[in-house]
């Protein structure tokens, strides 16, 4: 992927180069149609992907049923933040709402990239923790609804 | 630091992996703080300047309610384990506490400023990086507590999920009177289901 894209994204913004550079080296972008499986619930969560174009649901598995919980379409919403804490399983799955173009990252390229400089490592996690956090925020107002009125959007544009 | 200090971060599951020098050092310089019963906390809002761990006594998670506006906000979470972490927005922007913690019998907390884990974190960047996850893994456990519960609200009012603990394993469920181990809940869940929403909107 071009270094010039992924640097674009505002998870990236205002991190080192050489970081950059690697990721980008690593970084495969990703056309999946509507109804395309992202990733799923309790796979071993191998890579984060980040949205560039389109919109994604989250699954949440309850018995056997495929539960939707939220809809993400911000671009350069983080997929996938299970790659970077115990047990490294993902607690949910995404599924394309339409037509969705992604960025992927093997999450082994984060973890080489923490390894070498935990300065780095820190920046990142930090973001993904108030990436999450905002999602967060997110669901806890849809409780505020009262049901019926709970809208799984998460990510307006 | 006394004893209790140094065991109370030792055993805490949200220090659960780290090296023991961290935590000796954290014990060095953390203060524990008493409350009475029904004894705020912390607001939603504050700005965040400590991570807290429950030392003893119990403490309920709230958020949205409104001075002013007779409203109470919705009750997240009670916490009673020793070691639970509490405050954890202490450590991300923007440094606010997003939820009001209010005691509900006489507590003890464990107070670690942000100024020290920062500090700490800048030192020692693998402490830094082992926070940083562990704070990871506080919230994801949250978010996916709270979007259970958003699920279960789609049941028509038969079910309520009362989600107690960070963890996905120990999670119980309450479905009308009844306390249920999950999966059983989960199994309820799709009894009570007229109409589950299911992943097509």
């Amino acid at each position: 992927m071009e270094l010039a894209s992924l640097a674009g994204l505002s998870f990236f913004q205002g991190m080192p180069q050489w970081a950059l550079v690697r990721l980008a080296e690593a970084a495969a972008e990703e056309q999946l149609p509507a109804g395309g499986m992202v990733l799923r619930q309790a796979d071993r969560a191998g890579a984060v992907h980040f949205l560039l174009v389109g919109s994604v649901q989250i699954l949440l598995r309850v018995s056997e049923e495929d539960l939707l919980v939220a809809v993400l379409r911000r671009p350069g919403e983080l997929l996938g933040w299970s790659a970077f804490r115990a047990p490294y399983r993902y607690t949910a799955s995404v599924r394309c709402e339409e037509p969705t173009r992604l960025v992927r990252v093997p999450a082994s390229v984060f973890e080489e990239l923490f390894e070498r400089d935990p300065a780095f490592a820190y920046q990142v996690l930090q973001r993904v923790a108030a990436s999450v956090a905002n999602r967060l925020e997110h669901a806890r107002e849809r409780l505020r609804l009262p049901p019926g009125q709970a809208l799984p959007d998460e990510g307006a544009p | 630091m006394t004893a209790e200090t140094f065991e109370l971060l030792a055993d805490s599951p949200f220090f659960e992996g780290f090296d023991r020098s961290y935590v000796t050092e954290l014990a060095g310089h953390a203060r524990m703080v008493a409350f009475e019963a029904g004894e705020r906390v912390f607001a939603e809002g504050e700005l965040a300047t400590a991570l807290f761990l429950l030392a003893s006594g119990a403490v309920e998670l709230s958020f949205g309610a409104q001075a002013g506006q007779n409203s109470p906000g919705v009750a997240v979470q009670t916490l009673t384990h020793a070691g639970h972490p509490i405050g954890w927005s202490a450590m991300l922007e923007p440094y606010a506490y997003r939820a009001t913690a209010t005691t509900l019998e006489a507590t003890r907390l464990l107070a670690l400023d942000r100024d020290l884990l920062e500090r700490q974190a800048k030192a020692r960047p693998r402490f830094g990086v082992a926070l940083m996850r562990a704070i990871l893994g506080v919230v994801g456990d949250r978010l996916r507590a709270t979007r259970l519960r958003l699920v279960a609200r789609r049941y028509d009012d038969v079910v309520v999920a009362i989600l107690r603990g960070s963890s996905w394993r120990r999670t119980r469920c309450a479905v009308g009177r009844r306390m249920i181990a999950w999966p059983a809940a989960a199994r309820t869940l799709r009894t009570h289901c007229d109409s589950p929403a299911k992943a097509t909107r």
